[in-house]
């Protein structure tokens, strides 16, 4: 008699491979194939992880078709196995997987709305932060503004594309009012910011610049070394900046690194 | 809605011996500005595993409501690996804002190797396999610091290597675990019509004082070739064949609070309420005739 792990991996075998050969064995015979009876768990199986793909993803199943999406969800779960017991995390490899699969292919860009997806969803369900109060910041002296990390709300997220994600996430949703004029893929990046507001998340084009600034703040990078990481960017003014993200509600608080600290943490 | 303001006006207390009816996302709201004429409510625990958001705020407004059950899909309790604590972790804080009544998860596994199927998948009913579940049981209860009822399957095979029968390995995992039973009449109907057993004499051979929530819910029936097998899909209204087998089990068990489940082709709210009403006129014979 195999023990019990080996009896499951023996099922798990027949669920990923197809093949029974050991659950042969290990199944009461009555007339119907253990093939038949393990078919129905694969096919449960299926059922269970494909809704929930599609409920993460519904934008790219709309973009891709639902049979490609079908047939894409068995070569991802092959190659990134689900690795917990809540279906609403199995497709936190998803725009990785496709990124990989879509590469040099005029669909590419499915991988960065499956980015944008995935963000709204984690945006969704995040806790929940209170919004800067703006005069705490009359206190810091203006020696320590370089030391200052800004600490981003944790309902807010960022995603960023050469491709136009945002519009034609909106041009799938069913609300007449998320209809568009024709898509165009000759125009800048995208730089979308989400934000959850009264259990709703919103998405809306960030400037480059602000989008830079808040990237660097998600990476808890004092206020220094994000003007200097965005630098580069014509035009860039940090003042502005700043005063964007924290008019959009973007930024939960901030303390001030100590001198003896990197500026970059 | 945030987890840390969270206080749950509705008392903790007990689920009546009435029906209660699954709490799904797209009844959410329906359910709070209706208020229908349900004794309790039964929410998936991983559907509110959220830190943060609508999901939580829905389940909050619901608990105020109504009085609660949490009932796991994604633990993997028969599993040979260890358990996931940040499953743990997740439930438990649910179940401390939440303060479910009952708390039930499955006589099942759906992981190995660190890979989940995400399923609900059998257990061959041996010493071994008894001998993880009682200790896994137990080591939940530890960590939640109240009883779990545990919920007998759909099975659509049987393991050769069997020592004990599905009714009395869940009789001895309650006697040893201290946990408590959730049977699904309709499981019950499904296996046995799948197995050849007799699901009449499986419910009369559970210890009645175990068995603290019944659940109902809808199946289909594939044909292959001249056989047939039922598959568990909750999707259907209860067949009358479990209604009657469900009367049999409130004379086994007496009147216990019972649980219409339904997630796949989800009718409008007041479809499910009236196979709650339904159950509760067989609650309603259950309690006089114990009178």
């Amino acid at each position: 008699m195999l023990s019990l792990r080996e009896t499951q991996r023996a099922f798990l075998n027949a669920i990923q491979s197809g093949s029974t050969d050991v659950m042969e064995s290990l199944v009461q015979d009555d007339g119907i194939s253990a093939e038949l009876r393990m078919q129905i768990y694969r096919n449960n199986c299926r059922i269970g992880f494909d809704s929930a793909l599609m409920a993460t993803f519904p934008v790219v199943e709309k973009l891709a078709g639902t049979e490609w999406f079908k047939q894409a969800a068995r070569r991802y779960q092959a190659t990134y196995p689900s690795r917990c017991g809540d279906l609403q995390f199995v497709g936190v490899h998803y725009p990785e997987f496709l990124r990989e699969d879509l590469r040099g292919t005029d669909y590419e860009y499915f991988a960065d709305v499956a980015k944008l997806e995935w963000a709204y969803q984690e945006v969704l369900i995040a806790a929940e932060s209170t919004t800067l109060d703006v005069s705490s910041l009359a206190n810091v002296s203006a020696s320590e503004y370089e030391n200052l990390i800004f600490m981003p709300r944790t309902e807010v997220g960022l995603v960023t594309s050469p491709f136009p994600i945002l519009d034609i996430w909106k041009a799938h949703q069913t609300s007449t009012e998320m209809l568009l004029s024709p898509i165009s893929f000759d125009r800048a990046p995208s730089n979308i910011f989400l934000i959850r507001r009264n259990d709703h998340v919103e998405m809306r084009e960030l400037a480059e610049a602000d989008s830079m600034l808040l990237q660097q703040l998600m990476s808890e990078v004092s206020l220094g070394n994000a003007a200097e990481a965005a630098a580069g960017i014509e035009g860039f003014d940090l003042g502005a900046s700043l005063r964007q993200l924290i008019m959009l509600q973007a930024i939960h608080n901030f303390r001030i690194c100590p001198r003896n600290e990197s500026h970059s943490l | 809605m945030s987890i840390r303001s969270i206080t749950v006006v509705g008392s903790a207390g007990s689920i009546p011996a009435k029906s209660g009816i699954g709490l799904r996302s797209q009844h959410h709201e329906a359910i709070v500005r209706e208020q229908p004429h349900i004794a309790w409510l039964e929410a998936h625990s991983e559907n509110y595993f959220a830190d943060g958001g609508a999901q939580i705020e829905h389940l909050s407004k619901a608990r105020e409501l109504y009085p609660l059950s949490l009932h796991g899909v994604g633990l993997s309790l028969g599993s040979t690996d260890p358990l996931n604590i940040e499953h743990l972790r997740k439930l438990k804080r649910l179940v401390n804002w939440s303060e479910p009544a009952f708390i039930s998860e499955h006589l099942s596994w759906g992981s190995v190797d660190g890979t989940f199927l995400n399923d609900l998948l059998p257990l061959p009913y041996t010493e071994e396999a008894l001998t993880l579940m009682i200790s896994r049981v137990m080591q939940l209860q530890d960590y939640l610091g109240q009883q779990i009822l545990i919920e007998n399957l759909s099975s659509y095979l049987q393991f050769s290597c069997a020592q004990l029968t599905e009714w009395n390995f869940l009789t001895a995992l309650s006697q040893e675990s201290g946990c408590g039973l959730l049977v699904d009449v309709n499981n019950v109907y499904v296996s046995s019509r799948n197995h050849g057993f007799d699901a009449y004499e499986y419910l009369s051979a559970l210890p009645r004082k175990t068995v603290k929530e019944l659940h109902l819910a809808g199946h289909t029936v594939n044909h292959y070739g001249d056989r047939e097998i039922l598959i568990d899909t909750h999707s259907a209204p209860v067949c009358d064949a479990v209604w009657q087998l469900y009367a049999h089990a409130l004379q086994c068990f007496g009147a216990v609070p019972t649980l219409i489940e339904w997630d796949t082709d989800l009718p409008a709210l007041d479809v499910l309420v009236a196979e709650a009403d339904k159950a509760n006129g067989y609650l309603e014979n259950a309690h006089a005739l114990a009178a």
